[in-house]
């Protein structure tokens, strides 16, 4: 025995003992020509292998000592069961031991030489496209070779539709693979998100699969490990079992979310009914995962709480995100002081108990130990006795502070959360916004700043140069370059110095948080705002450097305008409607302004004829390539929200009371992972899709402009020059440009291009790419490899602008010369569409 | 996508050649580009006229500081390299050729297109 640890030793000679057994005993029933015996000998042996060499009987060394023994094994079976016709793959797997020998001859017939398994999938594919029944059985019941869990289905699949899927080869298919559900029921591997159709063998796969769970879980006593993983049983009757067996776990786990009709879910809380308190708060529990919890709210005397218990959920499932404090303390007041209560002992939040005030004790301590949602629950209590806006919003500053030491990820998700818990705490505090609320706290801190102080012949204070802080130190009226060792042993110079500092980070913070908030918005001061934003050092720095409307409609400096009014930051597209845009750039240059964020200059985006066209959609940064980790952090940062589980849009952002931009993006995953192509952008209303002329334009140009920092610093096409914007929507474009290619079999019809070709006619989607092949199937063809392409900037005129129009019009190449295509995949594909018509 | 018009002595060329002429003709539109970039840019603030002229495109923005122009026999060197590694394919009358030195006859109303191709994959 090699390599066996001590305490295994004896383990695995025992086992090497009952196999040696096994051995003879098969040698016996060779000698005696019991073929049918053999096979379910073999089958033992294997049970024994795998029990054997499982981890707590011999840790895993069985596998490693059993040479002598298999060479024995396959000696016997190789004489009982000689391979016959090696070139019939059905007579190579149709064998109960994979001996050595007929594993070789499987090798060469799949052309895998040297493989220890070989892939059964060149059979499988031989196998459908027959529609071989005995070779399709097989291909699940043979030891030999070893399928992936997608072909496994695959040959359920064509079994099925052949009509000789039975349970033996179900059976046989969890028995190899415990996790083959996840290949079923369209789940995708990562997240458990439905993907793709389930397999049409689903349904005979889960009636065997709902016999089993019932049969194995039957009193007394459960056996779970014999039940395949992954699939949830259909059935009322499972949720009931649950229900009777209140504290096991595992019961709840793989019961409580069964699949029910609407008539099941009705019969449910009608049982419900005559139950105790208990087993009703039970069966709630149990139905959460699944989702319909909802329904028995009724039962528990918790009608009220409806709106409450999506919030809950809507709340438990997103990472830290913004609550509509508002609709909390709604959806509470409906569902009562009670039956809010009593709600949130069935299913705890942090963040619903601290909008109501019930958790102060414990979210202060999650906020000490830096808990993300701890930290956005924090903003979200009401006031206390005593505590000022102020007081909290300090504390927030104070938890702000220790981000940067947290590394380098945990900061950025630490800054989200404060700046979530400032957002919680402005709807506390009744501002329209966390800038307002970051402002008037800004202004009440730098109140009052300390004076000058003089020791010997120098005179000390903080002083702004072009709205940076700076501490001068002047002798007899003179500046000093630098700071003398008299200033600095002074007790008073460090706080000057931490003056200094606030300010600096006061400064800070008035750039970017309030300044190119109002900029971006266009927002508007009044006299009351304005006045206490000039009383920050910053705010009296940065705010004349600016451009004004007042009320009046000039358009000024604040030196040139009427300030007894309210005073609206002017955002450029204000400047160009009124025809002003050339002037004030002009303006700012000759007068030598710094201004403290981009006015003047901002970018400013207006529709294109082509946006004007297409009515509600802009595709003006469509098919551009971004990286999208990088994407991902740059939209977030400018108040996009980046969702993972959306279909349609997978970036929004509100832009203005009751509009939100959406864009969509095709990605491989989740925005944040891997690349993604930009898509669509639309503009959304509560329930309709506003046209882009109706779109506020300042709102408009932002949401535009940040797309295109998002294509031009997070893509990954190297484009060299700026390319000019799509004039025309891709569909068009692409139309034209197979015009222009002459091809013979391909005709444009709209937004399609109908390929006649050799196998099929196919119809690809100019917009999206999308491949139908009449009449009725679907043809999924991908980029071989996704990201990064190649070529470096060469200059031709090339008709293809983007990767997405490239690949479309690759697809419609491709099958223009369908009869030369190569790629298995393909082809399986189209064969099944030919069966099926 | 901008129609870039190559003047040919005949009608009557190579591949090659073609490559070579779409090459340079790209870079010296590039080149008047570049000029009216370098203006903005160095008066540091855009015209009225500049202004109208960008509303059309959908942005108006003061330019970046425009790059230095290509090496013209360098790029179009890389041009014909990367047509013989297939990185891009030329169609002319519906036909996709194949070769550089492949002859070809250019006839009016039957432009010319420069594709990029992607590999593709079953899904």
């Amino acid at each position: 025995m090699v390599d066996v640890p001590d305490m295994y030793v004896d383990a695995v000679r025992d086992e090497r003992d009952a196999l040696w057994r096994l051995v003879d005993e098969a040698k016996g029933l060779a000698k005696a020509g019991d073929l049918a015996g053999m096979r379910s000998l073999a089958e033992e042996v294997r049970r024994r292998l795998g029990a054997g060499d499982s981890l707590e009987r011999t840790g895993g060394h069985l596998g490693s000592n059993v040479g002598d023994i298999s060479a024995a094994l396959d000696d016997v079976y190789d004489e009982a069961f000689p391979v016959r016709r090696p070139d019939d793959p059905a007579d190579v797997l149709d064998a109960p031991w994979p001996t050595v020998r007929r594993t070789a001859v499987l090798a060469s017939a799949v052309d895998h030489v040297g493989w220890p398994t070989p892939p059964l999938e060149p059979l499988a594919e031989r196998a459908i496209a027959a529609n071989d029944v005995r070779l399709l059985r097989l291909l699940v019941l043979t030891p030999l070779g070893r399928a992936g869990r997608d072909t496994v289905v695959r040959v359920l699949d064509a079994l099925h539709a052949a009509g000789a899927l039975d349970v033996e080869v179900i059976e046989q298919a969890f028995a190899d693979d415990e996790y083959l559900g996840r290949a079923l029921g369209g789940t995708s591997r990562t997240d458990g998100a439905v993907t793709s159709a389930p397999a049409t063998c689903a349904a005979v796969v889960r009636d065997y699969f709902d016999e089993l769970a019932w049969r194995l879980t039957s009193p007394p006593e459960p056996n779970w490990d014999d039940l395949p993983e992954v699939l949830v049983p259909r059935g009322l009757r499972f949720i009931l079992r649950a229900l009777d067996r209140p504290h096991d776990r595992r019961m709840a786990d793989r019961f409580g979310p069964a699949e029910l009709t609407e008539d099941e879910r009705s019969a449910l809380v009608e049982h419900l009914r005559d139950r105790t308190a208990e087993e009703r708060r039970y069966a709630f529990e149990l139905r959460l995962p699944a989702g319909d919890a909802e329904v028995l709210l009724p039962v528990l005397g918790l009608s009220g709480a409806a709106p409450l218990l999506r919030l809950v959920r809507a709340t438990a499932t997103t990472e830290v995100a913004r609550q509509e404090r508002a609709a909390i303390l709604a959806a509470a007041r409906q569902a009562g002081d009670d039956g809010t209560r009593r709600l949130l002992e069935l299913c705890p939040s942090e963040l619903i108990a601290a909008a109501l005030g019930w958790n102060r004790a414990a979210v202060e301590k999650r906020v000490k130990h830096n808990a993300l949602s701890g930290i956005a629950a924090f903003g979200l209590l009401p006031l206390a006795d005593g505590e000022t806006v102020l007081d909290r919003y300090l504390a927030l500053r104070e938890v702000a502070k220790r981000g940067p030491k947290l590394g380098p990820n945990r900061r950025h998700s630490h800054t989200a959360a404060v700046a979530v818990a400032l957002d919680h705490l402005a709807q506390v505090a009744g501002f329209p916004d966390a800038g307002r609320l970051e402002w008037d706290c800004e202004a009440r801190i730098a109140a009052e700043p300390p004076g000058d102080w003089h020791v010997g012949d120098y005179t000390v204070g903080v002083r702004l140069c072009d709205a940076d802080p700076v501490v001068a130190v002047s002798k007899a009226g003179r500046m000093l370059k630098s700071v003398p060792a008299a200033v600095r042993n002074d007790p008073r110079y460090p706080h000057t110095r931490e003056h200094q500092e606030r300010l600096r980070d006061q400064a800070r913070r008035m750039r970017t948080g309030m300044i190119e908030r109002l900029v971006a918005a266009g927002g508007t001061l009044t006299p009351d705002e304005l006045l206490r934003l000039r009383r920050l050092p910053s705010g009296q720095a940065m705010l004349p450097a600016l451009i004004w409307q007042d009320r009046s409609g000039t358009v000024g400096l604040l030196d040139q305008i009427d300030l007894d009014g309210p005073v609206t930051a002017a955002h450029p597209h204000l400047l160009y409607e009124r025809r002003l845009l050339a002037h004030w750039q002009a303006e700012i240059v000759r007068r030598r302004i710094r201004q403290p964020v981009k006015q003047a200059f901002r970018e400013l985006y207006l529709l294109t004829p082509a946006e004007r066209d297409a009515v509600d959609v802009s595709r003006r940064f469509a098919g551009h390539t971004v990286d999208g980790k990088v994407a991902a952090q740059l939209l977030s940062g400018r108040g996009w929200s980046t969702h993972r589980q959306y279909h349609e849009h997978q970036a929004t952002r509100p832009v203005t009371a009751g509009i939100t931009a959406a864009l969509a993006c095709e990605l491989h995953g989740y925005l944040g992972a891997g690349d993604a192509v930009v898509g669509e952008l639309r503009f959304l209303a509560a329930d309709s899709v506003v046209p882009l002329a109706e779109v506020p334009p300042v709102a408009f140009s932002e949401v535009m402009r940040d797309l295109d920092l998002v294509v031009s610093v997070a893509g990954t096409e190297s484009h060299g020059y700026a390319s000019p914007p799509h004039a025309v929507s891709r569909a068009q474009l692409l139309a034209t440009l197979i015009d222009d290619l002459g091809l013979a079999r391909v005709t444009v019809d709209g937004t399609s291009a109908v390929v006649r070709g050799y196998r099929a006619t196919y119809r690809v989607h100019l917009n999206s790419g999308s491949i139908h092949v009449e009449p009725g199937s679907h043809l999924c063809v991908v980029p071989a490899s996704f990201g990064g392409t190649a070529h470096r900037s060469l200059f031709l005129p090339f008709a293809d602008e983007d990767r997405m129009t490239s690949v479309i019009l690759s697809k419609v190449l491709l099958l223009n010369e369908d009869e030369k295509i190569t790629d298995p995949t393909i082809l399986a594909q189209l064969d099944r569409g030919a069966q099926l018509s | 996508m901008r129609d870039v018009l190559v003047e040919l002595a005949d009608d009557r060329t190579t591949v090659r050649e073609l490559i070579r002429k779409a090459v340079e003709e790209q870079i010296r539109l590039l080149g008047v580009d570049v000029s009216r970039r370098r203006d903005m840019h160095d008066r540091q603030y855009l015209l009225a006229e500049e202004i109208q002229a960008q509303a059309a495109s959908g942005v108006i923005r003061l330019p970046a500081a425009p790059l230095a122009l290509p090496d013209i026999t360098e790029a179009v060197a890389r041009a014909h390299r990367a047509f013989e590694r297939n990185v891009f394919v030329v169609f002319v009358a519906g036909r996709q050729v194949d070769r550089l030195d492949e002859e070809i006859v250019l006839r009016p109303g039957e432009p010319v297109v420069f594709l990029r191709l992607t590999a593709l994959a079953g899904g």
